[in-house]
């Protein structure tokens, strides 16, 4: 990696999105990366469990930018950092009442707890199959045009389209059949958490 | 139900885009228009599952931060004969423009160049914070747009020279300006798209693509069917056009 970055370049970056922020994210994610996963392994993380909270810490740090909740009022290593050191916390936290739920073995409260942790993941994975059944295309223009906040011309390079109006009515349509989706299916929306 | 004017408003009224008597007059008829209240918190609903969703999208575009995903295993040995043709043609075009002679139809892989070759949509802005960078970026996209392919590649090269960096972006605009020119550069042109396909972006597929063009324009065969054939395989960008390629160069 040879291109450098300040932290205002990569919250700009990140801000105007489209097709040029996947360097800031990059650059972003391998520049910060050391710090977390050391701090999660000296605080009983295991290196998955490590990359699993940085990614998410930076999922979250993402979704600041974009909402213009963290504008670049610390260091950006400092501020990322922080978020993962919370989100690893809550995780331990959720751990240590597990296990004196354990020890003091009530079978049905085990059973609970171990079954939220299930339940995330698999709620996780109901939301990806019901986009995966969308097919590839309404997938990425969906995901693309309302997380990413592509701009259809972007969306229009990015997926070469033959122009903008081709990416409206796609979306449009794939808006269409997930609406139709949640329509038939009303409980798809359990699976979205507050 | 509601009529196509309102539908396109909800997405407007959701993003807080929505002002003045738009505004009002959307917000009064939400007051008692059952169907566009559903409509709305259908709409609503529909979007934050995409950004949950969009979670897990963008933490499996974190994992290609970490390491080359299992495709790039295939793309590697073929990038290493890449660079390798590549480093040789250009080598033998600047030691004295020696034209190379192709045993196999170049005459034909030319004209399938001609039949598939249209030069790359314009690229869009890119933010820099060097001012000279971004003037060299904004001069070349210009030029590029107003198809002075020979002077966009001039730009992208010197952009290229003064941010010292490993744009993927950069390098695939001066490829593409390169094979769009009235005289294309077919090899230097090889050596520009290789660079995009050395590390994971979103313009890898194009890359491949052009590479697989370029060496059509050079009359090289059997590289050019090697890369349509993995367009083929890997059902990406171009995948029908590099069936078709396959099929008339076989």
């Amino acid at each position: 990696m040879t291109q450098k970055y300040s932290d205002i370049e990569i919250i700009e970056g990140i801000k105007t999105g489209g097709i040029q922020e996947e360097r800031f994210l990059k650059f972003l994610y391998q520049k910060n990366k050391t710090a977390v996963i050391d701090l999660i392994l000296k605080n009983k993380g295991s290196l998955e469990e490590a990359k699993d909270v940085y990614q998410d810490a930076i999922v979250a740090l993402y979704e600041n930018i974009k909402a213009s909740k963290y504008r670049g009022e610390s260091a950006i290593g400092s501020y990322l950092y922080s978020i993962a050191r919370f989100i690893w916390l809550n995780r331990l936290k959720r751990k240590s009442i597990e296990q004196k739920v354990l020890d003091i073995q009530r079978p049905t409260e085990v059973q609970m707890s171990h079954l939220n942790k299930i339940l995330e993941k698999e709620q996780e994975q109901k939301i990806i199959a019901i986009f995966q059944s969308l097919g590839e295309q309404c997938k990425e223009v969906l995901v693309y045009s309302i997380y990413y906040e592509y701009s259809m011309k972007e969306i229009f390079e990015k997926m070469d389209y033959k122009n903008e109006q081709v990416v409206r009515n796609k979306k449009s349509k794939c808006m269409k059949q997930l609406k139709k989706m949640i329509e038939l299916q009303p409980e798809i929306l359990k699976l979205l958490k507050s | 139900m509601t009529n196509k004017y309102e539908s396109e408003n909800i997405g407007t009224y959701l993003k807080g885009e929505l002002s003045g008597d738009s505004l009002k007059e959307f917000e009064r008829k939400l007051q008692y228009d059952k169907s566009l209240q559903e409509e709305v918190e259908l709409e609503k609903n529909a979007q934050a599952l995409t950004k949950v969703f969009g979670r897990s999208h963008l933490k499996a575009r974190l994992n290609d931060f970490e390491e080359m995903p299992q495709q790039k295993v295939r793309i590697v040995p073929l990038l290493r004969k890449i660079t390798s043709i590549a480093a040789a043609i250009l080598l033998i075009t600047l030691a004295g423009y020696v034209v190379l002679d192709f045993e196999k139809k170049p005459l034909k892989t030319e004209a399938i160049f001609e039949e598939y070759f249209e030069p790359y949509r314009a690229p869009i802005s890119i933010r820099s914070s060097t001012t000279n960078a971004n003037q060299l970026w904004t001069s070349a996209s210009e030029q590029y747009a107003l198809k002075n392919f020979e002077a966009a590649a001039h730009s992208f090269g010197e952009y290229l020279k003064i941010t010292d960096s490993a744009s993927y972006l950069a390098h695939f605009y001066l490829g593409a300006s390169l094979l769009a020119q009235k005289n294309p550069k077919p090899a230097v042109a090889i050596a520009a798209f290789s660079k995009v396909l050395e590390n994971d972006n979103d313009y890898q597929q194009q890359a491949k693509w052009h590479i697989g063009l370029a060496y059509l324009k050079l009359g090289e065969r059997d590289a050019a069917i090697a890369i349509f054939e993995e367009i083929s395989e890997s059902k990406s960008y171009k995948q029908e056009a590099a069936n078709k390629i396959i099929k008339a160069l076989k």
